[in-house]
């Protein structure tokens, strides 16, 4: 296997918040050396629960293969240090507020003065513009706004949102995609530049179907659970222990489903016809289906299902998947080293490549852990100095 | 503004439903030239997604944005003929059939190496081209299942329900173009092309990382919350006089900040609400009194105030009330589409803004086969006469 795409770039990330640190996370995972700068305590995913022998294990799974360096912004020395670090790296990825970069004399008209070439990636909660990109977010407010809570939940039931922080995640991929881009074209050009990247924005691009339906078709959406808007079957069916996915909405998918449930004769019921009238009837359309589905176990009805080629879904839980035979033989799931906690299992890049591997193992930094190798290896200086400007 | 990064780019397009083509959308977005090969008579099923529109569909014009479409019929010989030939201008190959499908077709990573050796081949598919599952069939419904998105989704205590958008398509389609990227600085560095494979059950793992992680290393077993955190409060919904909001104000300054705004100054003194997690533990009896006083609020005013305090705390928004917000349309997120056929639409834009080059704020979708002569004549350029020959015979 070839070297990873993104051997030989530097990376410093400013990050406090999720959307940054998985930013910097694909970076690493594609081959580049991201140094974190934190704080003199740390970043606040350290902080979050649960965590082992002090670390969290969120830290160890968004800050995979980054090492830390600890800096006291407060101090005209420190601020020195970074501009030197950045006259030697290829990209920034900073996540504060707007503005804040540019406060601490490290923004990107700052940074480009001592590296004209600099990828400058911003990720904030709502970009660098217009009238909203001075407030604070969250993963959930970015969720509430975009409108994906009005349309997720159970049918006639209370709103909720997605129970992973995907607005976070979403951004720090597309941050990780608009600064791959900006390599490209730094290759093209010569050029650097400054990327924004906004939370609410990226978010909004998972937000598709309800958008352009109501944009273009003028569609309202509220929550309808597992259920697809206008085709049926497409839902949760319950078996002998538990429930499963079904999609037979396609009429010939419903057929074979029929067929496989002895029940041949329910294509022929007006009320089931198509699509369309499945789902004005899906009441009683279950009242009949479900009693048949109940007589198999989830494993049975899903071995039944996939030898019709129908598209079936078992529920997974986190449990049930990470033991998962297909999730195994794929080995996305990865090790990864800390000094303090040991070795540990993330979740690791889900892309497979014929030219380069992504990481198999990888390691998670304690606070600081780094510093000293940084200011040796990087910027060349001597222990003497080292310690100098560690005990200052 | 200089030219956008993927300019000159050329990326053959045989993708169909959504995680492909919205993967194939952002390359677009980026400055690629995309020719997308639909199959007659219908091509790909999302044109006649409702609401449909004379020959196109919202679905359509939004995943395919500013991609050619060209008809070709793989079971005729020539077709394939002229799809090989397309693969050898091409940089870029983007395919979601299922595993197997595409070598079938004698289009497959080792058939288009051969015609084209620095070739990028991207596929994405369910569940990877590797492992028990390749073959079985994928929905967005199934994936968001299976990838147990679904068993951390719903009220607390309630139903388990899925994302009430296509998420796991569009995640493998924004990782998916990810990749392609990847693969075309590896070429940069190389001199090589790569065969990627991309998988809607991976790429929705990785929205699960931090759930896999908390069980794998320690035991944690998640389960919906509905809109709590399942560590700290205050982090959740919250009831006005005319509705709901939600509010993260979960730190110490945050959550002090937000007391004092109810008028509440001593709250957080109370013992039982000292800290983050205290105050996740004693969240029943935290909520009556904090729900009494916001209560008395409108929504609006509710916001106003919280954000004049720098606390992140928003409105639900539905989809009509997001369209409609100024921030979003100051950001260029809705953009036009314009069909030939259908007239002009609106779809979502691209998330990433850079100094050095512009995303567009309008794109073209196409009419089934709309670009097949344009393509024969100017990509491969055939003459009129040969184009007239090949039509029958694709």
């Amino acid at each position: 296997m070839g070297k990873r795409p993104l051997e030989g770039l530097r990376v410093l990330e400013f990050a406090e918040k999720t959307a940054g640190f998985m930013c910097t996370a694909q970076l690493a995972d594609s081959g580049a050396e991201v140094i974190q700068i934190e704080s003199l305590h740390g970043t606040d995913a350290r902080t979050i629960p649960p965590t082992l022998e002090g670390t969290s294990t969120t830290h160890m799974s968004l800050n995979r293969g980054k090492k830390s360096m600890v800096c006291d912004m407060s101090k005209p020395a420190t601020r020195d240090i970074v501009l030197k670090l950045a006259k030697m790296s290829d990209i920034i990825v900073e996540n504060f507020r707007p503005g804040v970069m540019d406060k601490l004399g490290l923004g990107y008209e700052d940074i480009k003065k001592v590296k004209p070439d600099i990828i400058y990636t911003s990720i904030s909660g709502f970009g660098q513009t217009g009238p909203y990109s001075q407030q604070d977010y969250d993963d959930l407010t970015i969720q509430a706004m975009s409108g994906i809570m009005s349309v997720t939940g159970p049918k006639d039931g209370e709103w909720t949102n997605l129970g992973v922080d995907v607005a976070d995640y979403i951004a720090g991929v597309y941050g990780a995609m608009g600064t791959v881009l900006a390599v490209i074209n730094r290759r093209r050009t010569g050029e650097g530049c400054h990327l924004d990247i906004s939370v609410l924005d990226s978010f909004l691009c998972l937000m598709e179907a309800p958008f352009y339906m109501y944009l273009d078709g003028g569609i309202v959406r509220r929550p309808i659970g597992t259920k697809h808007p206008q085709g049926c079957l497409f839902e949760a069916v319950p078996t002998s222990d538990g429930q499963m996915i079904c999609c037979a909405a396609v009429d010939s998918q419903f057929t074979k489903f029929c067929l496989m449930l002895g029940l041949q004769d329910l294509q022929k019921d007006p009320r089931f016809q198509d699509g369309r009238s499945r789902r004005k009837n899906d009441v009683d359309l279950m009242a009949i289906i479900g009693p048949e589905t109940q007589k198999y176990t989830t494993k049975k009805l899903a071995q039944m299902c996939i030898e019709n080629g129908l598209p079936v879904g078992e529920i997974n839980t986190v449990e049930t998947l990470v033991e998962d035979e297909h999730v195994k033989y794929r080995a996305s799931i990865i090790d990864v080293v800390d000094s303090a906690a040991g070795k540990l299992k993330i979740m690791g890049s889900p892309f497979k490549s014929s030219a380069f591997e992504f990481p198999k193992l990888t390691f998670s930094a304690q606070k600081g852990e780094h510093t000293v190798e940084v200011l040796r290896n990087v910027l060349g200086i001597s222990e003497k100095e080292i310690e100098e400007i560690i005990s200052a | 503004m200089a030219k956008r990064p993927l300019e000159g780019y050329r990326v053959l397009d045989f993708t169909q439903a959504a995680a492909g083509p919205m993967a194939v959308a952002q390359l677009a977005d980026f400055g690629a030239e995309i020719i997308k090969v639909e199959r007659p008579p219908k091509g790909d099923d999302t044109r006649y997604t409702p609401p449909s529109f004379s020959g196109t569909a919202g679905y359509y014009l939004s995943m395919n944005r500013g991609k050619k479409s060209i008809l070709l019929d793989f079971n005729k010989p020539k077709a394939k003929e002229i799809a090989l030939q397309l693969a050898a201008v091409s940089d870029i190959v983007y395919e979601n059939y299922r595993p197997g499908v595409m070598s079938k077709l004698g289009l497959g990573y080792e058939e288009i190496k051969k015609v084209k050796p620095d070739i990028i081949y991207v596929s994405a598919s369910g569940f990877g081209q590797s492992g028990p599952y390749t073959t079985r069939a994928a929905y967005d419904l199934v994936v968001q299942s299976m990838g147990g998105l679904m068993s951390v989704t719903g009220p607390k205590g309630g139903e388990w329900t899925k994302g009430g958008t296509s998420i796991a398509d569009l995640t493998c389609g924004v990782f998916g173009a990810l990749g392609t990227l990847l693969a075309v600085v590896n070429r940069q560095n190389t001199g090589e092309g790569c065969y990627m494979d991309v998988s809607m059950l991976d790429t929705t793992m990785a929205l699960m990382e931090n759930h896999i992680a908390n069980y794998l290393n320690a035991g944690i077993i998640p389960r919906p919350m509905g809109t709590r955190n399942p560590y700290v409060a205050l982090y959740d919904r919250l009831p006005t006089s005319d509705g709901e909001i939600v509010c993260c104000a979960a730190t110490n300054p945050q959550f002090t900040k937000f007391c004092l705004l109810l008028g509440l100054p001593d709250l957080q003194k109370e013992s039982r609400f000292a800290t983050p997690s205290l105050r996740r533990e004693n969240e029943v009896e935290l909520l009556k009194i904090i729900e009494t006083e916001t209560k008395k609020f409108k929504s609006k005013q509710i916001v106003e105030m919280s954000l004049k305090q720098g606390l992140p705390v928003s409105e639900i928004n539905t989809v009509e009330k997001a369209v409609e917000d100024e921030h979003i349309k100051s950001r260029g997120m809705i953009v036009d589409v314009v069909d030939r056929v259908a007239g002009k639409f609106k779809i979502i834009g691209s998330p990433i803004k850079s100094t050095a080059f512009e995303m567009p704020r309008s794109s073209f979708s196409s009419q089934l086969g709309e670009y097949t002569v344009e393509v024969l004549r100017d990509v491969l350029g055939m003459g009129d006469k040969e184009i007239e020959e090949a039509l029958k015979e694709i």
